[in-house]
């Protein structure tokens, strides 16, 4: 008796375990969540969000590649002494790519982040020189349709969250008054790295292959953060990034990987604040 | 509340977002029930203390712990409301207090169906600690040390309970079969 008793309940506890939500329900909610979690980090104030900080940060780097390197001896100094020490390289210089990569009008990457192996997320991010961004964010299962997209246009210190679901737009302003951020939050992080390191930091890392074409490797540290710069040498200009910030263990934690193009046409109204 | 908080919720509800809902989904059967209660842990988790965070060492189990709890809970809600109705109004049908999604109706699916409803129902008359501590081993198979860590339990008293809820639940299912399901048996 005892021994069927026991059995029933095993037999209930199995069929318990297969109780599973459609899935559709499953994507249904996890977008949900993910929204209601956005807007529960925007609505604080006690201090700027993830999109106005990324908004402070966009601006400054702006100003900063676009006035103060651009025209800066120092740099120009730097840039000379790297060049020098590279060109025993076949391959292409960081100094010369920085400076190709400084000329270019805009890019547009994809990338697939993840944290400790685990998909966090995919992003699609649009640049344009005249200072404006825009960042498609999708979830997990998320069938072509962004989970939110954030448009901003430094020139105007504005910005706006769109849920792509809802339709729902969320305005927002910002200045550059703090400008901390981390790899994990800048979209944008590498760009900065790229233009801001002193190129004596670049360790060539040789070259690799990548869909038939030979691609010459840097390795940037920054605060226990590595960044591996891939050099397409037609176009010397970066096409692939890697980012990885791993815990104190050594084991591996965040990761960015993307993909890069430059000087495409993108249509204005990607960049519609509206 | 601390950025890096707000980052780490973010990133768990895009790591475990789904198996916090899909939990919820197997307790309460029903998946708005279940996104409430999902979207319910997330918002108290930006209500924690930063030293809460970081005495939390293994998110999933955690993560599984309180939708186990919120949605044992609310089957219990379901339940006391049900056994008020039904006896406001003498019915005598209590075996489906929350409905799965609909489903065909072969033979094997109804039983299927029936066992769940059944231990659904036999949860909520063991102890509230009871019901935590069979579903986080049992169903969502978490390892004794994470229930006791999550419950404040010790490793010891894990087992005993499970020892004694797998007894209660056997008797409260046999008798539920004995007594709910002899229509079944001669249809």
């Amino acid at each position: 008796m005892k021994h069927t008793a026991d059995h029933n309940l095993d037999k209930a506890v199995e069929s318990f375990k297969t109780q599973e939500p459609l899935s559709q329900d499953i994507e249904r909610a996890q977008d949900h969540l993910l929204k209601a979690v956005a807007m529960e980090v925007e609505k604080d104030n006690e201090e700027l969000g993830f999109f106005q900080k990324l908004s402070a940060w966009w601006k400054e780097t702006m100003n900063f590649s676009g006035l103060k390197l651009a025209g800066s001896m120092g740099a120009a100094a730097s840039f000379a002494l790297a060049i020098f020490i590279f060109t025993a390289s076949p391959q292409t210089s960081f100094a010369s790519m920085v400076e190709t990569f400084k000329k270019a009008r805009n890019f547009f990457y994809s990338a697939t982040m993840t944290n400790s192996g685990q998909h966090l997320m995919d992003m699609k991010v649009y640049y344009r020189e005249s200072g404006q961004l825009r960042m498609e964010s999708y979830a997990l299962g998320n069938n072509g349709q962004p989970t939110f997209v954030n448009i901003m246009d430094v020139s105007q210190g504005k910005g706006v969250m769109k849920l792509s679901d809802t339709n729902q737009t969320v305005p927002f302003s910002f200045d550059a008054a703090d400008t901390a951020q981390s790899a994990q939050e800048d979209p944008l992080y590498w760009r900065k790295l790229i233009l801001d390191v002193d190129p004596e930091q670049a360790q060539s890392i040789g070259t690799q292959t990548f869909s038939g074409v030979e691609l010459t490797g840097y390795l940037l540290e920054e605060g226990g953060i590595e960044t591996r710069v891939w050099v397409d040498p037609n176009s010397q200009l970066p096409v692939k990034i890697n980012v990885t910030q791993s815990f104190s263990d050594g084991s591996s934690g965040f990761e960015m990987q993307a993909d890069v193009s430059y000087n495409q046409r993108f249509d204005d109204s990607l960049f519609s604040l509206e | 509340m601390k950025k890096k908080q707000k980052q780490l919720i973010a990133e768990l509800a895009n790591q475990y977002g789904r198996q916090v809902f899909s939990t919820a989904y197997r307790i309460v059967g029903d998946s708005h029930h279940a996104e409430d209660i999902t979207q319910d842990i997330y918002m108290k988790l930006f209500k924690k203390t930063p030293k809460a965070f970081d005495k939390v060492n293994n998110w999933a189990a955690y993560l599984t712990t309180m939708a186990t709890s919120a949605s044992l809970d609310l089957l219990r809600k379901k339940h006391r409301l049900s056994e008020q109705s039904l006896a406001d109004d003498g019915s005598s049908d209590n075996v489906s207090l929350i409905h799965s999604k609909p489903v065909p109706t072969p033979e094997k699916q109804f039983s299927l169906t029936q066992d769940v409803q059944q231990l659904r129902h036999a949860l909520t008359k063991v102890t509230e600690q009871e019901a935590k501590v069979f579903v986080l081993r049992f169903v969502e198979e978490l390892s004794y040390d994470d229930i006791a860590q999550h419950l404040a339990l010790t490793s010891g008293n894990v087992g005993i309970i499970l020892n004694r809820t797998r007894q209660k639940l056997a008797r409260l299912l046999s008798h539920s079969q004995n007594t709910g399901e002899k229509h079944e048996a001669h249809s």
